[in-house]
């Protein structure tokens, strides 16, 4: 592996928060004027890497903070007045995304791209909350609640900042309350006939392995049964449920863009906990996008919801009681629909639906490029590996999903060279546009721009490299995680205001012409979560494989029975210099014996040392009556 | 401003410290007084090179015997005219250093009230003079100790109290420096009595830690890797423990490194014994410079 999390964390938060951190407080902003999402993927950039990569980038706890933090964060002033700057600037960023009821909003704003060139955006186009927003928000509250969990506990604060992190405490899981009721209501079901051009498409996706039309039909409905059947008890918030009924029609699960129109309110009522008070949100806003999943959102949504029920949160004990039901809520959806799309994605005996790339999304917007249906298949294959994570997969399904990352590593031109006006070019500039569709007759003018192939390729590999069990596959993914990361890494801004920064794609791909030299906060959130990701991969107990244990017990039986044999005989008397030597050996055999199953080769390494040091004491022996054995 | 430093244990390095602290001030340009309150060991003339007062002055006339109330001002001494290290004459921009040495065989002794007021008309009168005054008080809980620290309570809010408790970088001291400091009858609990807030009080205490070998320290890079590897893991322990003990990084002035200047001949370092004889490291130089710029800034 040729990543070094630590080293690349502390350039890209060096570079950030030189960028970000000028005249004492922070500045939001880059490529993109301030928006809700961009913003929170400013400020997430750094407080993610501090509260979810274990121990070892800890930002709240001053007194502790490693030398190599404290001079990446240099431009942000001392290490003590780090924490409070930070959350000054998450303070702000908490007001700045509230009405002036303190009602926090998700809306697109500078995010959000007219469909047609030229066209410029109304405010009210402007104004439509986002599944983006809302899932990057959670990961941020979830971050600023944590930190400040630990901050406070860290040592001497004064009583007036004390009660301004109260204060910016109390916005955050305001926020992320708001952010977390946006997510169960944008939430949807969508069903349509198998007849219809979207159940078509569905059944040609699924038809791997020539089944006639009524069967293959037949067998969709068994696999998805129980989906079905506890989708309709998904009822909180969720739009769509109703077209369940026809028990005849396919149907699809996941998120749309945003708040679905028609989505009820959700009632907060559940029993207030006086330490963690809630403020019951009254005012949630109509929905307006359309009951109809779409792949990316859903993975959006899943990737904020997840933060929801990671260790790091259930450990910090953040979440006040509503907010815990609520992630009870969105549990259950974020389970209906990653084992709805990870049945799809398994369907198939000879080959799956996976495999059979690219994947077909059952309705296309206007003006989208078929290449970037590779987008769809790197999602459905995210849902499938979390879908694996979740029931210890073996390493044979996992081998099929790294083999379907290198197709896509390839097709997209991530790991192969471009040749001038490929059409792969596309996948990454401009990337998928999505349009934000409200009604199914007509087409929205208002597109979520999505460019985050390399990224989002990057971090599903990580992730399924982080669960391989096998020596083999993981090596193998590592190779590819490495190949896409010297892509990823070539994207940096070498020169101009976002130095240091992502993202600069006409490096590695020639033809472009050299574009915005602002830092993208987009991209580089993304590449700061691989990081993170890179984090977690390293930071468990290294692959053992049973036969360099078997090996290692072979090599301590021996040792062991050999230094036993000097014992024996009498060595201990030979003074004070085979004394201690002997002694030297008997502790390492003792520390290699602890080590031979987690960390085979290790202890390997130790007995063969102690195999050496035994030998020479009995050969140097043997030499006394000049029969030295060669 | 008054700095009043001191130490739970001896060896600590504090006078030296102290007196570099005081040289490095004055040298930014501000009127420095130095204040050798440690009557049992009064050696700051020794550090500052001023032979008459190695020991303390045998004049009778120190801190100690004014004190006492046996002389009615304590003597002065230019530290820049009198120091056999220095140039006898106070470099371009400076401002003054002055010592106000110890008595030789001084010794302690218990308090009485009026040495209280004596002490407090010393400081009230230095305070007017100098901009800053630092007071080297002995190492652990000493009389002397106890009378400055009453004599500062009632000096008035316009002259800000710091205290700089220096400790050496291991387990025992910082345990030590936490007791001198947060323990009973400790600093903190004394400035309650006198009046403060707790708040006040850890406000105006900073620790420094001195001959501090960090893990890359150019001294160390002999070391085996395998010793390097385990006085890493005691290092990072010390800081853990320096945490959990009020002692961490939000509460500490300055760490001094080791230095052999400082270890085999205790003395001011100079800017020529960095720079001309390099016998001193310059880390040493910039950490006194560190410590003696940020003295006087507000706490955070």
């Amino acid at each position: 592996m040729d990543i070094q999390p630590r080293k690349e964390i502390l350039n890209l938060w060096r570079a950030a928060t030189q960028y970000s951190f000028a005249d004492g407080q922070w500045n939001f902003g880059g490529r993109a004027e301030p928006n809700s999402t961009g913003d929170a993927e400013q400020l997430v950039c750094l407080l993610y890497p501090a509260t979810a990569a274990g121990e070892h980038l800890r930002l709240e706890t001053p007194d502790v903070m490693a030398k190599d933090v404290v001079a990446a964060l240099e431009a942000m002033g001392e290490p003590f007045e780090t924490p409070e700057r930070l959350l000054n600037a998450v303070s702000d960023f908490m007001a700045r995304y509230s009405d002036e009821d303190g009602v926090p909003f998700f809306h697109g704003g500078s995010y959000l791209q007219a469909a047609e060139e030229g066209d410029k955006l109304t405010d009210e186009q402007l104004r439509v909350d986002i599944v983006d927003s809302m899932s990057m928000s959670v990961t941020l509250c979830l971050s600023a609640l944590t930190f400040i969990k630990e901050y406070r506990g860290s040592g001497r604060i004064r009583a007036s900042l004390r009660q301004k992190i109260g204060l910016i405490e109390l916005a955050a899981s305001r926020r992320l309350t708001a952010a977390m009721v946006g997510l169960l209501r944008s939430f949807t079901v969508n069903a349509f006939a198998p007849g219809s051009p979207a159940g078509q498409v569905l059944l040609r996706l699924v038809s791997q392995d020539g089944l006639d039309e009524e069967e293959l039909i037949e067998r969709l409905h068994e696999s998805l049964a129980q989906v079905r059947v506890n989708l309709k008890s998904a009822e909180i918030g969720t739009a769509g449920l109703e077209s369940l009924e026809n028990e005849n029609h396919l149907f699809e699960c996941g998120w749309s863009w945003g708040i679905v129109a028609g989505a009820a309110a959700v009632e907060l009522d559940g029993t207030v906990d006086p330490e963690k008070p809630d403020r019951t949100e009254k005012s949630q806003p109509d929905g307006r996008a359309i009951a109809r999943p779409n792949l990316y959102f859903t993975l959006t949504a899943m990737e904020g919801i997840a933060d929801l029920f990671s260790p790091t949160t259930t450990v910090s004990d953040v979440l006040s009681n509503i907010q815990q039901t609520l992630v009870q809520s969105l549990r259950q959806r974020y389970e209906l629909a990653r084992q709805y799309w990870a049945t799809l994605a398994a369907f198939g005996r000879t080959r799956s639906a996976l495999a059979d790339i690219p994947w077909q999304p059952t309705y296309r917007s206007q003006g989208e490029l078929p290449v970037n249906d590779h987008y769809y298949t790197l999602q459905v294959a995210g849902l499938m590996i979390e879908s694996l994570a979740a029931r210890n997969s073996g390493d044979p399904e996992m081998d099929r999903i790294a083999d379907v990352l290198a197709e896509l590593a390839i097709r997209s031109r991530v790991t192969r060279r471009t040749g001038p006006g490929e059409a792969a070019l596309a996948m990454h500039v401009p990337g998928l546009r999505i349009r934000l569709t409200e009604t199914a007759n007509e087409e929205s003018p208002v597109v979520w721009p999505v460019a985050d192939f390399s990224t989002s390729l990057l971090k599903r590999a990580l992730r399924l490299a982080s669960l391989a069990d096998g020596a083999k596959l993981r090596k193998r993914l590592l190779d590819l995680v490495d190949e896409i990361w010297e892509h990823v890494a070539g994207r940096v801004i070498v020169d101009g205001p976002g130095v240091g920064l992502w993202d600069d794609p006409s490096r590695t791909f020639r033809s472009l012409k050299s574009g915005d030299l602002e830092p993208s906060w987009y991209y580089t959130e993304r590449v700061m979560e691989c990081l993170t990701m890179a984090v977690s991969v390293i930071d468990r107990p290294p692959v053992v494989s049973g036969r360099s244990i078997d090996d290692a017990y072979a090599l301590y039986g021996e040792a062991d029975h050999l230094y036993h044999q000097q014992l024996l005989n009498g060595a201990l008397n030979g003074g004070s210099a085979v004394r201690r030597e002997l002694e030297a050996v008997g502790i390492r055999i003792r520390q290699a014996r602890a080590m031979v199953e987690s960390r085979p080769g290790t202890a390997q390494a130790l007995l063969f040392n102690v195999l050496k040091r035994l030998a020479e004491l009995e050969l140097s022996r043997d030499s006394q009556h000049g029969t030295v054995r060669s | 401003m008054i700095v009043l430093a001191t130490s739970d244990k001896g060896g600590t390095g504090r006078s030296v410290t102290t007196s570099n602290l005081a040289y490095r001030r004055a040298l930014q340009g501000d009127d420095v007084c130095y204040l050798d309150f440690d009557f049992g060991s009064p050696t700051a003339g020794a550090v500052f090179g001023i032979e008459a007062a190695g020991r303390g002055v045998k004049t009778g006339a120190g801190a100690h015997s004014y004190l006492l109330g046996d002389v009615a001002e304590p003597a002065r001494i230019d530290i820049w005219r009198e120091s056999s290290w220095l140039k006898k004459e106070r470099p371009p921009g400076a401002g003054r250093l002055v010592l106000v040495a110890g008595d030789e065989g001084g010794g302690e002794f218990q308090v009485q009230p009026q040495m209280i007021e004596r002490c407090q008309v010393l400081l009230a009168r230095l305070t007017e003079e100098f901009d800053v005054i630092l007071v080297d008080l002995s190492a652990g809980r000493s009389y002397a100790a106890d009378i400055v620290q009453g004599a500062t309570a009632t000096i008035g809010a316009g002259t800000p109290v710091r205290w700089l408790v220096f400790h050496r970088w291991t387990r025992q001291h910082i345990l030590a420096a936490h007791g001198l400091v947060f323990g009973e009858r400790g600093i903190v609990q004394n400035g309650e009595r006198l009046g403060y807030t707790r708040e006040q009080m850890e406000d105006s205490i900073r620790f420094v830690r001195t001959a501090v070998q960090e893990p890359d320290s150019p001294q160390l890079g002999l070391l085996r890797p395998t010793q390097a590897s385990w006085l890493h893991q005691c290092h990072e322990e010390l800081l853990k423990l320096a945490a959990q003990r009020g002692l961490g990084r939000s509460m500490v002035a300055g760490v001094i490194p080791w230095d052999p200047v400082l270890q085999w001949r205790e003395q001011i370092i100079r800017d020529l014994d960095i720079d001309s004889t390099q016998i001193a490291n310059p880390e040493t130089g910039q950490a006194f410079d560190d410590v003696a710029l940020h003295l006087t800034r507000t706490s955070h």
